[in-house]
């Protein structure tokens, strides 16, 4: 009978179909200590697991490890589940973790997850966040003064903003002592109230390790600071309390820094920048305002200012000439009309009527006087006749022959007897002159 | 510019200024006085950070003394 030889590919095949069919091996779970350990970032870990008398190679692939809620350790006592299977290429056979837990401390995780339960619904994780001065003076550290911690944040704060003051409070920051000596140092920082922010960091560590840092008085002080809190503590995964609670929450202490401070010689530049913006915009407003004058400068009015005027130039001129005509003929018609009167004015003229009328008035004249001289002559004619007439009836010549009159004291004629009684003076008159008398005695003819 | 501005204050007043300045809708004799209080304030904003000194790390004691922290000395 002919032997048959298999190749190592088909038995490797064969062995590894053994162990991917078999009910028992596609689930384990399996508990051992980490060995071997070697972290190896973003990508698959590889290890193993021991007790006292076994070994067993075991791989986590990235995804699954990502989502580990801790940092395993070399030592570390751990629960996995996985499945068993060999990778054909070493001939190795081992297990592929899908999920893993530390041993032992569960009981911490559950003591964890209520707590934090508790400090939910209290509100201490959904308080309002105090948000980070952009251009802080001064920062506190909170964490211990040796180990990569403090050491990345100086760096990276200096290379970033070397103007900020980092003042370091040395902080026990694992063990019994840790959660009061975080508290303690956060209440100092409260009380010297002259720091802008505070970052409280730790790097990574079991959960243990971590453990101050969710004790709830360490929540309560960073819950009750002014300062705002920028927290890394452990390992991103690591989601402690303190991380909660705090303001900002960085992956890294280094991320922690980034955050806490700005670049210095970015900001220098924004503030070129703006300066540029500044001088641009203003330039910009001036060249348009600039413009806006050209535009006003170069219009007609200042160019030819003539132009101005020019419409009402026009304008006057045809007024003026409006003005002549309408004065023209307002002036020839009033001539006409005064021709007219000059003409009648003339034949209305009183001098040749003057003339005959001074004629008339000369040859009336000599017919007056020569009618006076007549009429004179003949008046003293008749004068002369009347005068002697009048001196032929003179009562004169009447008392010549005889006759008197009689008058009163007072001069006044006497007519009648009855205007005297007896011893009355009487004046009576004779041609020649007069006698004053008394009456003696009256009597009256019947 | 106010006498006791704080870096935070003349920063956001200097980008308040550019902003207003851009939109291009303030009168001249304005833009004039903010294109000069933003030169001003970009000035005193670059003698801030130009002009702080670059600080050394300190440490706080427990009696509260600040001591000069190096971190040379204390890794390692």
């Amino acid at each position: 009978m002919e032997t048959n030889y298999l190749t190592v590919s088909a038995l490797t095949s064969y062995i590894k179909y053994k162990f991917d069919a078999d009910p028992y091996l596609g689930k384990v779970f399996l508990t051992g200590e980490i060995s071997n350990f070697r972290l190896r970032a973003n990508a698959h870990q590889y290890f193993s697991l021991k007790d006292d008398r076994a070994k067993i190679s075991a791989i986590m692939f990235k995804q699954a490890f990502q989502k580990l809620p801790f940092e395993p350790k070399e030592g570390m006592k751990v629960l996995v589940v996985g499945r068993i299977s060999l990778y054909e290429p070493s001939g190795n056979y081992q297990i592929y973790v899908e999920r893993m837990e530390p041993d032992g401390i569960g009981a911490l995780y559950q003591a964890l997850a209520e707590r934090k339960e508790k400090l939910q619904k209290e509100g201490l994780f959904s308080g309002p966040k105090k948000i980070l001065p952009r251009y802080p003076k001064k920062i506190a550290i909170v964490t211990s003064p040796s180990g990569a911690v403090i050491r990345d944040i100086i760096t990276t704060v200096k290379r970033r903003y070397p103007i900020v003051q980092l003042v370091l409070y040395p902080t026990v920051v694992q063990g019994d002592k840790s959660a009061s000596s975080i508290c303690q140092n956060i209440q100092r920082i409260e009380a010297d109230g002259s720091y802008d922010t505070l970052i409280l960091a730790r790097g990574g560590g079991s959960i243990e390790d971590l453990w101050p840092f969710n004790e709830e008085q360490v929540a309560r002080a960073i819950h009750e600071a002014s300062v705002p809190v920028v927290s890394s503590v452990g390992h991103e995964t690591d989601t402690t309390i303190a991380d909660l609670v705090a303001d900002v929450r960085a992956a890294t202490p280094t991320a922690a820094a980034e955050l806490a401070v700005p670049v210095l010689s970015e900001e220098l530049q924004k503030i070129n920048l703006l300066e540029n913006r500044l001088t641009q915009a203003f330039s910009y407003q001036l060249k348009k305002a600039n413009q806006q004058l050209m535009t006003y400068q170069h219009s007609y009015i200042f160019e030819q200012p003539q132009r101005l005027y020019e419409g009402f130039l026009v304008k006057l001129d045809l007024y003026n000439q409006q003005l002549n005509r309408q004065f023209s003929k307002h002036i020839g018609k009033n001539k006409e009309e005064l021709t007219q009167l000059d003409r009648r004015l003339i034949h209305l003229n009183p001098q040749p009527s003057l003339d005959r009328q001074g004629q008339q008035l000369a040859y009336l004249t000599e017919r007056l006087q020569k009618s006076m001289e007549h009429l004179l002559v003949y008046q003293q004619d008749r004068l002369a006749n009347e005068i002697a007439s009048l001196d032929m009836l003179s009562p004169l010549k009447t008392m010549a022959r005889g006759y008197t009159y009689v008058t009163d004291d007072k001069e006044q004629i006497i007519y009648s007897v009855q205007d005297m009684k007896e011893t009355d003076t009487i004046t009576i008159h004779l041609h020649d002159g007069q006698v004053t008398a008394n009456v003696l005695q009256t009597r009256k003819d019947d | 510019m106010k006498q006791d501005m704080t870096f935070e204050e003349a920063m956001a007043s200097l980008e308040q200024i550019v902003q207003s300045l851009e939109k291009g809708d303030v009168p001249l004799e304005q833009a004039l006085t903010q294109f000069q209080e933003g030169m001003k304030l970009s000035k005193f904003c670059q003698d801030t950070l130009n002009h702080a000194e670059k600080t050394l790390t300190q440490m706080m004691t427990e009696q509260g003394e600040p001591v000069i922290f190096d971190k040379n000395e204390e890794i390692e």
